[in-house]
């Protein structure tokens, strides 16, 4: 909810919904149907007026994020979630390698070379670890992105339209590149898309419209989205 | 996070430049003032030392007296002397090339015994001692000023008024010595002194031990033959005493400067506070980001804190080493002027200026930078998704505390500024309203986001209905961030604020001279006497400060003069208080110089067994009309009936306490020399005229110093108009640093609006008119805060001088000159500093920053 009185919004307004662990969900919707917002509340970003978020880990532990302090849900964000945006993924001031470790380095470990170079090798960025980002392509730049959500090995990584600036082409690298994520290592992936395409490439597909969940589909093939879109329109 | 601190250290180094500039400027003024008191304090080390030099034991006589020549044979004697040396500093005018005494601020010069024991000598002599007839020595800072050297003649003037041909032989160097500072110094043999000035005696007698014999041994031994009346000490105990005189008068220097040298150092607090919290919300994104990737409140705020730290240890070096070059730069000045720093040590710089310059400058930056970096762990993580709008100011709450809390302050200021007023002693109250106004002037600060906007926008609304866009485009970005603008503006506050203060306070005064001087006496002429310097400065009028009675006569002789008055001051014991000065004018003018309507408690009647008690004097507070009181002068005393009190003052005089009639004066004090002679031209007698009879006249009466009252006036005026120079100079580092400041807002808040920026040229602004828009909010900006500056400095300029020259009937001014230059110094701050980040601003590139959404 937000704002008071009469600007009040209800950005979401009684969604229950469940992630499956290993898997690719996707959420989509219109704009103002509050997608953000759950993606935002999901990841330990936003706080929720009513209601609970709760976040279970590879060994089964449940975490009820709506009930831990700031100091507990940093630490939870720097090693538990793995964060891609549409854009301003990256410090400026930072190489691609340095952006990469920042998570880490913040929680003051060192990285396990073999998992870093796996990751580096399947984005395609071993000539490119020393720039900075302004000397890297949109492509590039969420390549490094989603380098550096996996890296700490997270419970889920949590993507809110990071296909949304790209050309097709680097849409599918970062595309197949989630996917991999989630065949080979097992990764949980939750990602905010209007595009169908996108959405495609997901397990499973929730939709939102004016901040309620809409339905849902398993399996979604590009046309089946468009469909279910479509008869939302007339 | 340390190290991602440092890499955007360095990658937005440029950032950083105007805050590192301010710390500079400021620690630089520090440690340039602790500089030059190192060095001052080195200066007169060396210099007493020379005095010092050889000394186990040195015996002077109790103030104002010689010692006996009697005393230094005794002490060759004793058994235990290595060398005893009497040392004689007796006053010895020096005549110019006119047959003028040359004078220093009124005193004339001294001749110093150069025959003693070379051993105990307190100066470096170059060349030869003068031993036969007609033989001397000068000093070398008269010597240089002069033209003077080894082979040259001089002439000085004897007790009785005769001068005295006498060649140079050689040079003398007594360093940086306090009494001797800018008098003429002439060395000769003593029994020459002795014969020229009929002084016999010395100033003070110097010993030297026989090897094994201790200072103490020797002291005993000495003040066993020295008898009463002397003071015998060690030299380490004369060396401590130096030293500490030395110290105080170095510090008296320099607490001032230092004084300007915090204001500085605020302004540049304001500077850095104002950068830091820009640079927060400029990389609000960012820091959201970290938030977003896990870095705690605790590591981003340690992350502000090391930009800090870093920033303002390289400004604070950077200050340090700017410090010397000032300081470097403010003693050649120094020297250049002739301020008798003979032959001192150069620069001293010991590690004092070094560690509190640099302590000073990274605990001004770092804590300037708390506030700003405690509100960047405020960064919301969803701030990095999200477009978050510009948190529209302050919330409701905020803005209430803070004007409950401004105007607390300003009331307490008031208050205190209303005591000052009212209190009886002017210096007390002086002081209460000076106090008041700091604290009435912080209440300001503190709540300047609340009127500055409003202020901004009433400036503002001519240019903008004339000057179209760029104008109403500025009064809005200024009054966007009420908070920024604020302390942008703050710093101007300060500085011009001060300024003003500074240049009221002097013009009033100088107006208040000013009548004083030429209002109620009209007289043409002030004749005054030339001081003769003696060892120790005479408390009081001094009595041996005479113009021979011969002088009047001669005057009153001539045609060119209609009213001569001569006015005698003499120190006498009046009632309780052991020390005040008796004034009378001579019968044939005293009815012209103490005009009855100046008198109070009763029709003028002065004559003998009379007095008058002058309004200005403490004593007046005691005595009123009908009360007696005793009045003694040396052996004589008379009891005196009060009948009245006299305000106003004679110019060229000390001020009086007591006011008697002539023979009054003559009875107690026995004839004497006058103290001052007044003389008015008379009609049709040409100025041009009257300067010549005074100029033949001096032939006669060396001794004697002539100022027409306009030359009296125009000096002061002089020395006011070099007071206030000075203080604005000072004042201008600060100005300096506040245009640092608002050059840094306008490049912060360019960065900041790239898109709007981008997206108004995109809708038809041209280049010329974005760059208008930041002049114009620089000019808004600058000019709001040196209103209020000038308001307030005319206020309190003003309550300043009527409260401090309470007694002498202040005149208030506004120096509207000063004024329209300080508006023009602050418009022409905000031209200078809005020119890089509008030339920045106009020149970026379009699609680059619309693409940037």
């Amino acid at each position: 909810m937000y704002g008071t009185g009469e600007a009040a919004v209800r950005a979401l307004d009684g969604v229950s919904v469940a992630f499956a662990a290993g898997q690719f969900t996707a959420i989509m919707g219109p704009s103002g149907s509050g997608k953000s917002t759950l993606l935002h509340c999901a990841a330990g970003l936003d706080t929720v007026t009513q209601g609970r978020v709760r976040l279970v880990n590879r060994a089964g532990t449940v975490t009820d994020l709506t009930r831990l302090g700031d100091a507990a849900l940093t630490r939870v964000r720097r090693d538990r979630i793995g964060f891609v945006f549409q854009s301003f993924n990256l410090l400026p001031a930072l190489t691609a390698r340095q952006n990469i470790l920042l998570p880490l380095a913040l929680a003051g470990r060192r990285p396990d070379p073999v998992w870093l170079s796996t990751i580096v090798d399947a984005l395609g960025l071993g000539d490119r670890l020393d720039h900075k980002p302004a000397q890297l392509s949109g492509g590039q730049q969420q390549r490094v992105a989603c380098a550096r959500a996996l890296l700490t090995r997270p419970d889920v990584v949590v993507a809110d339209e990071p296909t949304g600036n790209l050309d097709s082409r680097s849409t599918q690298d970062v595309l197949g590149f989630l996917r991999r994520g989630v065949r080979e290592f097992g990764q949980t992936v939750v990602m905010v898309t209007h595009d169908p395409v996108a959405a495609a490439c997901a397990d499973r597909v929730v939709f939102l419209a004016d901040g309620r969940v809409a339905g849902e589909l398993t399996r979604p093939t590009t046309a089946a989205i468009l469909e279910r879109l479509a008869s939302w329109e007339g | 996070m340390l190290r991602f601190t440092l890499v955007g250290l360095r990658a937005y180094a440029r950032r950083y430049a105007a805050t590192a500039l301010a710390v500079v400027l400021g620690v630089g003024f520090v440690s340039a003032t602790l500089v030059l008191r190192d060095t001052q304090e080195a200066a007169f080390y060396d210099g007493f030392a020379r005095s010092v030099r050889g000394v186990d034991v040195r015996v002077a006589a109790a103030e104002g007296d010689m010692v006996a020549a009697a005393t230094l044979a005794a002490v060759q004697e004793l058994s235990t002397v290595e060398a005893a040396a009497g040392r004689m500093v007796v006053s010895l005018p020096m005549l110019d090339a006119t047959g003028r005494a040359i004078q220093s601020f009124g005193r004339s010069g001294v001749g110093v015994s150069v025959d003693g024991d070379a051993r105990l000598r307190p100066f470096d002599i170059t060349g030869a001692v003068p031993v036969g007839a007609g033989e001397a020595l000068l000093d070398v800072d008269t010597a240089a000023a002069r033209h003077l050297d080894v082979g040259d003649h001089i002439a000085v003037l004897d007790a009785a008024g005769t001068p005295h041909d006498l060649r140079l032989v050689g040079l003398l160097d007594a360093g940086v010595d306090r009494r001797l500072a800018g008098l003429t110094v002439v060395g000769l043999p003593a029994d020459t002194l002795v014969a020229l000035t009929g002084v016999t005696g010395f100033d003070e007698v110097v010993v030297a031990a026989r090897p094994g014999v201790s200072e103490v041994e020797l002291a005993r031994a000495v003040r066993d033959v020295a008898g009463d009346g002397v003071v015998v000490q060690t030299g380490t105990g004369r060396w401590a005493q130096l030293a500490q005189e030395a110290t105080s008068v170095a510090a008296q220097f320099t607490t001032a400067l230092l004084l300007f040298a915090l204001v500085s150092l605020v302004v540049a607090a304001f500077v850095i506070h104002n950068t830091f919290a820009t640079m927060t919300v400029a990389r609000l994104r960012q820091t959201a980001l970290l938030r977003c990737v896990g870095a705690s409140r605790r590591q981003i705020f340690g992350g502000a804190l090391v930009e800090a730290l870093a920033v303002g240890a390289v400004g604070a070096v950077g200050g340090v080493l700017a410090g010397f070059g000032l300081a470097q730069g403010l003693l050649a000045l120094m020297s250049g002027l002739g301020n008798g720093t003979g032959s001192a040590p150069g620069l001293v710089l010991g590690p004092v200026p070094v560690v509190v310059g640099v302590l000073l400058g990274v605990a001004v930056t770092v804590a300037s930078a708390m506030l700003p970096a405690w509100r960047a762990t405020r960064a919301r993580p969803v701030a990095a998704l999200r477009d978050d709008a510009e948190s529209a100011g302050a919330s409701r709450a905020r803005r209430a505390l803070r004007l409950a809390l401004a105007l607390l302050v300003v009331g307490t200021g008031a208050l205190v500024t209303a005591l000052g007023s009212t209190v009886d002693d002017s210096r007390l109250g002086a002081a209460l309203v000076v106090l008041g106004g700091m604290v009435l002037f912080l209440g300001l600060l503190i709540g300047a986001p609340l009127y500055l906007g409003r202020l901004v926008a009433v400036v503002g609304a001519l240019p903008a209905r004339l000057g179209g866009v760029p104008w109403r485009l500025a009064v809005a970005n200024a009054r966007r961030n009420p908070r920024r603008t604020a302390v942008t503006s703050a710093t101007l506050m300060i500085g011009i604020g001060l300024m003003t203060v500074f240049a009221v306070t002097l013009d009033g005064a100088n107006a208040t001279v000013d009548r004083q001087l030429n209002g109620r006496y009209p007289v043409d002429f002030v004749m005054t006497a030339i001081v003769p310097a003696r060892a120790t400065a005479p408390a009081g009028p001094d009595p041996t400060a005479g113009i021979p009675a011969g002088y009047a006569s001669a005057l009153r002789a001539r045609p060119e003069f209609g009213l001569v008055a001569q006015v005698r001051v003499v120190d006498a014991r009046v009632g309780d208080a052991p020390s005040a000065s008796l004034i009378a004018v001579d019968p044939g003018a005293q009815a012209s110089l103490i005009e009855p309507n100046l008198v109070t408690g009763g029709p003028l009647d002065l004559r003998p067994g009379t007095a008058l008690v002058s309004a200005t004097s403490p004593l007046a507070r005691s005595l009123s009309a009908g009360d007696t009181v005793r009045v003694e002068v040396g052996q004589r005393s008379a009891q005196l009936r009060v009948v009245g009190t006299v305000r106003g003052s004679l110019p060229a005089a000390t001020e009086p306490d007591v006011v008697v009639s002539w023979e009054e004066l003559t009875a107690l004090a026995g004839d004497g020399d006058d103290t001052t002679v007044l003389a008015r031209l008379a009609p049709g007698a040409t100025a041009q005229a009257g300067r010549d009879a005074l100029t033949a006249l001096a032939a006669d009466y060396p001794l004697v110093r002539f100022d027409s009252l306009a030359d009296l006036t125009a000096q002061l005026r002089d020395q006011v108009d070099q007071m206030m120079a000075i203080f604005v100079a000072m004042m201008a580092i600060a100005v300096v640093i506040a245009i640092a400041g608002v050059a840094n807002t306008l490049a912060l808040s360019v960065i900041e609006r790239r898109r709007e920026s981008a997206t108004i040229r995109a809708l038809g602004m041209t280049r010329g008119q974005l760059r208008r828009t930041l002049l114009a909010e620089a000019v808004l900006m600058c000019l709001a805060g040196a209103m209020v500056g000038i308001g307030f400095g005319l206020v309190y300029g003003r309550l300043v001088i009527v409260t401090l020259l309470r007694e002498l009937e202040p005149v208030a001014t506004t120096p509207w000159g000063w004024i329209a230059g300080f508006v023009a110094l602050a418009a022409a701050a905000a031209v200078l500093a809005a020119v890089l980040p509008a030339r920045r601003a106009a020149r970026a590139p379009l699609v680059a920053q619309l693409a940037q959404s």
